[in-house]
């Protein structure tokens, strides 16, 4: 799910907007990022390496803002502008599963697409399950040896800390999640739902954009969404987010051929930046007090507050503007995405599952030690640095790995094998 | 065995002793916050009215056990019983009684159940209402604490009220397992859309802690006591400076938080 592999094996799409997939073209056996020269090379589609660096990108900015009161979270995406890197982490889930199973649906039809969807569904949700746990041993440090009595409250409160045994429970079933902790569920829903999905878009994709917002608009109309434990409902509401996994997954599934591609640029662009511009007052406003007097209370009252458990309606246009921009300005070839500097970002993009549970193990370990050791700025942007780079080495180290298995394996008899779908795999 | 003993903790009680008198050093004057988060952003014209004519400033507080004084070594040292005694001293010609209600694992659905039956015919001139926390600790609904707390707030103005809202408390430990903020920011959006203040205890206990003036990782009960002790205190003077600037706008607070 987490890589766009298919992207330098297989099209999403035609030229006729079509899931069709010429059977000429050979998967490269090749599963690291360059694709390994091969007789069909010159025939392949150009890899998107902006899907892995942003998404690097996203994964990096989601570890500095996980670590409370860190001075290093100023610099991410949530500070500009009224989205932050979870609206870039789902969207890009969104496009690369429908680029990736829509290239294996194709290839070994539905039944397949489905199980490989549902397998990487079963890998998120364990690494959940994996990453609920660290963060049990963390809270119950914390509580246990800061027991102060001033906050009774919000200590003796806490599910976990009023009752483990039925909190582990809850947290099997997705119910009961940590702080911190809700893009994973999320996610799973997500692929779980994804095989419906793939089945509507290669039939009629508007049909299964316009439902899909038909659930989003009646999710935050009538406010339904999942319970969670031991009350309460889920932090980011899947059938509000389900939106924006498949705006995602139809942008890729009609790219060149739906009507934001068609529209001229210089027609969309002004009203984007505008959206954007304002955002980033508005935004600056929050940590500005005075700058608050200029947002008319009548305007205020209109936009505010600006939810985000049901991916708020100013929440998604921000996102999709600033998408746009960036699709706008960053071409799939555009020379940047191939610095050696910023390889380390895309390589993160890259192996985004483990990456992103380093990153909440990594989120957990940086307030332990803020809060243990030392909380000064130095420690917070030493504690930022140190998380990013121990992020790059399992990337750079989880890509190596991959290299070495490959040139290892004997070549397949059958090109096409489970093994080539890259989403089924890391 | 006991000979051993005694004199360690004899040590132990010493430097416990003198920890302590670190702590609460009156040289270091903590209470001070940038003038940035005790704003008085609306009036407080019940109480304002109440000065002018000496008349009894009732006031009502709604809360969960932050504001029921969990914590601190006595009753008296709560955040609303100092708060009584700073308004009675600042406003010797209006005298000041005050009815806490707050309870434990209260939410603000909990406390505006509580409105019709139990607040309102007190007959308060001013309610203080403290909520979000056990919303953010139990990650509850918060469109639905942000729509019973609006209608309260509305109702209780009606019943010519005035309200200060009040945030959940602050500390570095809570915040790798809780997350306020959205609850926060959706009590400062109610604030200023319905026009009354807010007390905004999280930012100014994150201030403390930042700036170093308070820990809250000590371990010894005595001294959890005496820390909360003084963050009651000073948080009862902070909001005390915030009903002053709002219900005697031009006379100003004394500029600062004046201590004892």
């Amino acid at each position: 799910m987490d890589r766009a592999r298919g992207a330098d094996i297989l099209p999403c799409r035609s030229e006729q907007g079509l899931l069709i997939v010429p059977r000429t073209m050979t998967p490269s056996p090749t599963l690291g990022p360059v694709p390994a020269p091969s007789a069909t090379a010159a025939a392949k589609p150009p890899r998107d390496f902006r899907l892995d660096f942003f998404r690097g990108l996203a994964l990096v900015f989601i570890f500095v803002d996980h670590i409370p009161n860190n001075v290093v979270s100023w610099l991410t995406v949530r500070n500009f502008g009224l989205s932050d890197a979870t609206e870039i982490f789902i969207f890009i889930s969104g496009y690369s599963a429908m680029l990736a199973y829509g290239a294996s649906l194709a290839r070994r039809g539905f039944l397949f697409a489905s199980a490989q969807v549902l397998r990487r569904c079963w890998q998120i949700y364990v690494a959940h399950v994996f990453l609920v746990f660290i963060f049990i041993g963390h809270i119950t440090f914390v509580s246990q040896r800061y027991n102060n009595p001033l906050f009774s409250d919000e200590m003796g409160l806490a599910a976990f800390v009023a009752d483990p045994y039925m909190a582990l429970v809850q947290a099997l079933i997705l119910k009961f999640k940590p702080v911190n902790l809700d893009v994973l569920p999320l996610y799973v829903v997500l692929l779980a739902m994804f095989p419906a999905i793939l089945w509507g878009m290669k039939r009629n994709p508007l049909a299964v954009l316009m439902f899909s917002a038909s659930t989003y608009l009646l999710a935050n109309i009538f406010d339904i969404n999942l319970p969670g434990y031991p009350q309460g409902v889920w932090f980011f509401n899947p059938f509000a987010w389900q939106f924006l996994f498949v705006i995602g997954a139809f942008y890729c599934h009609t790219r060149g051929a739906n009507p934001i591609d068609r529209l001229p640029p210089a027609a969309v662009l002004p009203f984007a930046a505008i959206y954007l511009g304002l955002s980033l007052f508005l935004v600056a406003t929050w940590s500005n007090p005075s700058l608050a007097a200029y947002v008319p209370r009548a305007l205020a009252k209109l936009i505010y507050p600006i939810d985000k458990t049901n991916l708020d309606i100013l929440r998604l246009l921000h996102f999709l503007a600033l998408a746009y921009l960036v699709v706008s300005l960053v071409r799939i070839d555009a020379a940047f995405l191939r610095w050696r500097a910023l390889k380390p970002i895309v390589l993160c993009g890259q192996h985004s599952l483990h990456i992103f549970c380093l990153g909440a193990f990594l989120s957990f370990a940086g307030h332990f030690f803020l809060t243990e050791v030392n909380s000064s700025r130095a420690a917070q942007i030493f504690v930022s640095l140190l998380g990013i780079v121990s992020m790059i080495t399992l990337a750079g180290l989880l890509a190596w790995y991959r290299r070495q298995e490959s040139a290892t394996r004997p070549p397949a008899p059958i090109p096409v094998t489970s093994g080539s779908s890259p989403e089924a795999r890391s | 065995m006991k000979i051993v003993l005694k004199p360690l903790a004899a040590l132990a009680a010493g430097m416990m002793f003198v920890s302590a008198a670190r702590a609460t050093d009156p040289g270091i004057n903590w209470c001070r916050v940038p003038d940035a988060l005790v704003r008085a952003d609306s009036s407080l014209p019940r109480v304002a009215e109440a000065i002018a004519k000496g008349q009894p400033i009732k006031i009502v507080v709604l809360g969960t056990s932050s504001s029921a004084g969990a914590g601190v070594s006595a009753p008296h040292q709560s955040y609303p019983e100092r708060l009584r005694e700073e308004l009675s001293r600042r406003f010797q010609q209006a005298p000041v009684t005050l009815v806490n209600l707050s309870q434990r694992g209260w939410t603000a659905v909990d406390m505006a159940a509580a409105l019709d039956a139990k607040v309102i015919p007190l007959k308060p001139t001013l309610v203080i209402w403290q909520t979000g926390s056990v919303e953010a600790v139990r990650r509850l609904d918060i469109n639905q604490m942000g729509d019973v707390l609006g209608a309260g707030i509305e109702k209780l103005r009606e019943g010519r009220i005035d309200v200060i809202l009040i945030e959940p408390q602050y500390s570095p430990h809570t915040v790798a397992m809780i997350n306020f903020a959205p609850y926060a920011d959706y009590m400062q959006w109610i604030a200023s859309s319905l026009d009354v203040n807010l007390f905004n205890r999280h930012d100014i206990m994150k201030h403390w802690v930042e700036e170093g003036f308070v820990k809250f990782d000590e371990s010894g009960r005595a001294l959890q006591r005496l820390n909360a002790d003084q963050v009651h205190g000073c948080l009862a003077v902070l909001l005390a400076d915030l009903i002053d600037r709002a219900a005697r706008p031009g006379t100003d607070a004394g500029g600062g938080p004046s201590l004892r």
